[in-house]
């Protein structure tokens, strides 16, 4: 579904991607983690061309994400994305944040698309809040609108960027259970995260990244258990309780 | 009061064409902010850096010189305009370059993740402005764009100078035939008063509701 191959991406001077290569399949869910300034947030931002990239290649659902000749929208529409800081639209309601792609990109008649956009927010546990607006819910409630208005294109992937690293600690969990269940129900998920108890329930594969390269790629068992790199073990000294 | 019954027909006349002049400048120049403040804001290359020329010319020099270059210097060029056109195009470059700058300033001010956000949905640059980035940024917009139009309407009375005469002109020429100066020119007074005193308001009061507005963001 995704193929990262020898991506290198530079801001200025500074080296922040370095041959970085991995692929993701059909309905499988990558975590992918390291210290802050990694360039964890850069890759993922650069698999729908938030960011541009300045050697390699990054291909989803066969689609050339960063050739000039595609045009990237092709590819947004397929790809959704979920921001540490939400950003849902403040002068829309849930329902309207929802249905705004749809419509506009997707060019689905109104009725249908708010169809669509209240059973999403039946399922993300808010159909309550279809009509209030972002700044009158909580960090936990904003940042399932959020999942749901991505969901609402009906993308094939979905990118998170830390989606529970601006959340109090008690809304973390009502976050994390709509992508746990996202992802019990097959879809491809790349999660930038440091919730290692998410990680080990529903990640297929983790990544660690650090100083822009990847340097551990393992399923869960193995990479919590038997690292094989030094760097790996003390990211993981770091992080869990020990 | 018998001369305000002399003035009064003279005065309208006048008045006629500020007012074209007025809502001609307003709405163009509005046209011209919108469009050039996506352009600047975007970046657009060309484009962008030659209005950036043109807004900076615009602020460093008198209005009146751009008048008298549109309508003294163009037909050197072979660009002939009329005394209407050449103050209608001159008030749309002057109050369109500062508008440009009003809107761009607007658009900046928009949290980023806004346009991320907009961008990861797939929509287009054009849905984007319309549907998240411009509702959001007309609250920083709309308060000087009001102050600017007052601007705008004052600035029209430059333009009697290419000899058109709107309703400064008129007055100014009411007086020279000897009608009673305090009188004349108290109804031209009155008459932008009572067309700038409502913006300058509805001005303040939209800045005082922003700023609550933004308080409590
Ligand atoms: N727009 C930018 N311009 C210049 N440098 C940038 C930009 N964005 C990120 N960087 C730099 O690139 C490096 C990688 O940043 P990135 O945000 O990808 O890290 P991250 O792993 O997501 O970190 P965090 O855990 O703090 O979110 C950092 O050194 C950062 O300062
Ligand atoms: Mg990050």
């Amino acid at each position: 579904m995704i193929t990262v191959t020898k991506v290198n991406k530079w801001f200025g001077k500074l080296h922040v991607l370095k041959d970085v290569s991995f692929n993701v399949a059909k309905g499988e869910v990558i975590v992918i983690c390291g210290v802050s300034g990694s360039g964890k947030s850069t890759l993922i931002r650069c698999i729908n061309g938030l960011e541009k990239i300045q050697g390699g290649t990054i291909t989803v659902d066969s689609m050339n994400v960063h050739d000039p000749k595609t045009d990237i929208n092709l590819v947004r529409k397929e790809v959704g994305m979920v921001f540490q800081s939400f950003n849902l639209f403040p002068h829309m309601t849930a329902l309207e944040n929802l249905t705004l792609g749809p419509r506009e990109v997707r060019k689905m008649p109104k009725s249908q698309a708010d169809q669509i956009g209240l059973e999403l927010l039946a399922r993300v546990g808010l159909a309550d809040k279809a009509h209030s607006y972002p700044a009158s819910l909580s960090g936990g409630q904003q940042q399932r609108v959020a999942i749901a208005r991505a969901l609402a294109m009906q993308p094939k992937v979905m990118l998170f960027d830390e989606p529970t690293s601006a959340l109090d600690p008690e809304m973390i969990k009502e976050v994390l259970d709509v992508m746990i269940q996202l992802a019990d129900d097959g879809m491809t998920m790349l999660v930038v995260t440091h919730e290692m108890g998410f990680a080990r329930k529903v990640a297929h594969r983790i990544i660690f990244i650090d100083g822009g390269t990847i340097v551990e790629e393992a399923p869960p068992d193995a990479f919590f258990t038997e690292p094989t790199q030094e760097r790996t073990k003390r990211f993981l000294e770091q992080i869990l309780p020990v | 009061m018998e001369v305000v019954l002399r003035v009064t027909p003279h005065l309208i006349q006048g008045i006629y064409l500020t007012l074209y002049l007025s809502i001609a400048g307003m709405v163009l120049s509005l046209l011209v902010g919108f469009i050039g403040g996506m352009i600047r804001s975007a970046r657009v290359p060309l484009l962008s850096a030659l209005w950036g020329v043109h807004v900076a010319f615009v602020r460093g020099t008198p209005f009146l010189l751009l008048i008298f270059i549109i309508y003294y210097v163009l037909p050197a060029f072979g660009l002939r305009l009329g005394a209407q056109s050449s103050g209608v195009l001159g008030l749309v470059l002057h109050e369109g370059a500062y508008m440009t700058e009003i809107v761009k300033g607007g658009i900046d001010a928009v949290d980023r993740g806004q346009d991320e956000a907009a961008k990861a949905l797939g929509l287009t640059y054009m849905q984007k402005m319309r549907h998240v980035i411009l509702p959001q940024a007309i609250r920083l917009i709309l308060p000087p764009l009001a102050g600017q139009f007052v601007l705008l309407v004052k600035a029209t009375s430059v333009v009697s100078l290419i000899g058109i005469t709107e309703v400064t002109r008129v007055g100014q020429q009411l007086t020279q035939r000897g009608e009673h100066t305090f009188v004349t020119f108290g109804m031209v007074a009155l008459f932008y008063f009572l067309i700038c005193y409502p913006l300058v308001r509805f001005s303040d009061q939209m800045e005082r509701k922003f700023s609550k507005w933004l308080e409590t963001a």
